[in-house]
């Protein structure tokens, strides 16, 4: 139900979600996060569904990279149903960017 | 799903009607040629009866996606020997209504809401529209699973309908208890979310489970020709 791809924004990590997370698949999901080293661009563009358990398992990942200086930023563009969710769910703005560009833009430069 | 009512041949289309009968709200009515059903290695019972099962078991899915089963289900036993042509339709008003139970599991969850959004789209409803609809049935559908049966199994119901003022109500029910103020912020943001994007959630405990009624008010093109 959720395709997990990897790839490399700006030099940090990229992972790509494409499918639906709920209550489901959101523990794997946080899991799968919380194994990324670095800090970490989450692109949900192709995220079909995300409720409030998708938000916990994504905000859990960004509060134990506080704990480790590591950030996450997520990616949604305006009407995506991830772009809905996050915003009703109060998601602070500064976790949300618009591109992969703009995300890791948002983390120290990699040498 | 019963019996084949019609048999025609082309050219000439001599037709033979094997039986006749009024659809009630919700039937499927499916269209075939015989290639769907028929393959020299195995008999064309045993197809129809495979059709009449899959078909079955499917009643309330969104056609297109019944169509997708039975293509794949048919060419199990063997590939097609012949063109095949499907049809599915379902009788219209039924529409109108929409009934989908599952067990209280989380894998159902997506199911579920694969079953509404094929029909808030029969509705026509807007994108936005749907989106939104999807978000709230899944928070209540998920709070169901997640607490109605306190670790046992049980059933819950989504029953849709659209009301004369075009607002859509999705009542989600369960067999279990509400759990009320839930001091656990996570489940605040479920039922913050399911607020947020439907006009008014109604909360109904008086029964023997706990139905959540969710009210949105969708485009009026949308739903004009189902209403009155």
């Amino acid at each position: 139900m959720l395709e997990v791809a990897t790839g490399v924004v700006a030099g940090h990590p990229l992972l790509v979600l494409r499918g639906e997370i709920d209550m489901a698949n959101a523990d794997d999901l946080a899991s799968q996060l919380q194994r990324v080293a670095g800090h970490v661009v989450v692109d949900l563009d192709e995220v079909g569904y995300i409720d409030s358990f998708g938000v916990r398992a994504l905000l859990s990942a960004v509060g134990n990279g506080e704990d480790s200086g590591r950030r996450c930023v997520l990616v949604c563009r305006e009407g995506t149903a991830a772009e809905l969710t996050l915003r009703i769910a109060g998601v602070a703005p500064d976790l949300v960017a618009d591109s992969r560009q703009a995300a890791a833009a948002r983390f120290p430069p990699v040498d | 799903v019963g019996r084949p009512l019609l048999a025609a041949r082309l050219p000439g289309t001599e037709a033979a009607l094997a039986g006749h009968g009024r659809p009630a709200d919700g039937d499927l009515l499916v269209l075939y040629t015989d290639g769907l059903v028929e393959r020299r290695t195995f008999p064309i019972d045993a197809g129809l009866e495979r059709l009449r099962t899959t078909a079955g078991g499917l009643a309330s899915h969104p056609v297109d996606r019944i169509t997708e089963r039975l293509l794949s289900v048919l060419a199990r036993d063997g590939a097609y020997e012949d063109d095949v042509c499907l049809l599915v339709g379902r009788a219209h008003p039924a529409t109108r209504t929409l009934v989908h139970r599952f067990p209280a599991d989380p894998a159902e969850l997506a199911g579920c809401r694969a079953v509404l959004r094929g029909w808030l789209q029969e509705l026509g409803v807007s994108t936005m529209d749907e989106q939104h609809i999807v978000l709230a049935v899944g928070e209540a559908a998920a709070n169901s699973v997640e607490h109605a049966y306190r670790g046992g199994t049980g059933e819950v119901e989504v029953v849709g309908s659209v009301d004369a003022d075009h607002t859509l109500v999705i009542a989600v029910r369960d067999g279990g208890s509400w759990r009320p103020e839930s001091a656990d912020p996570h489940r605040g943001r479920g039922r913050h979310v399911m607020a947020a994007v439907v006009d008014r959630v109604e909360l109904d405990r008086d029964g023997p489970g706990t139905e959540v009624r969710l009210c949105r008010q969708v485009q009026p093109q949308a739903v004009r020709e189902l209403v009155g």
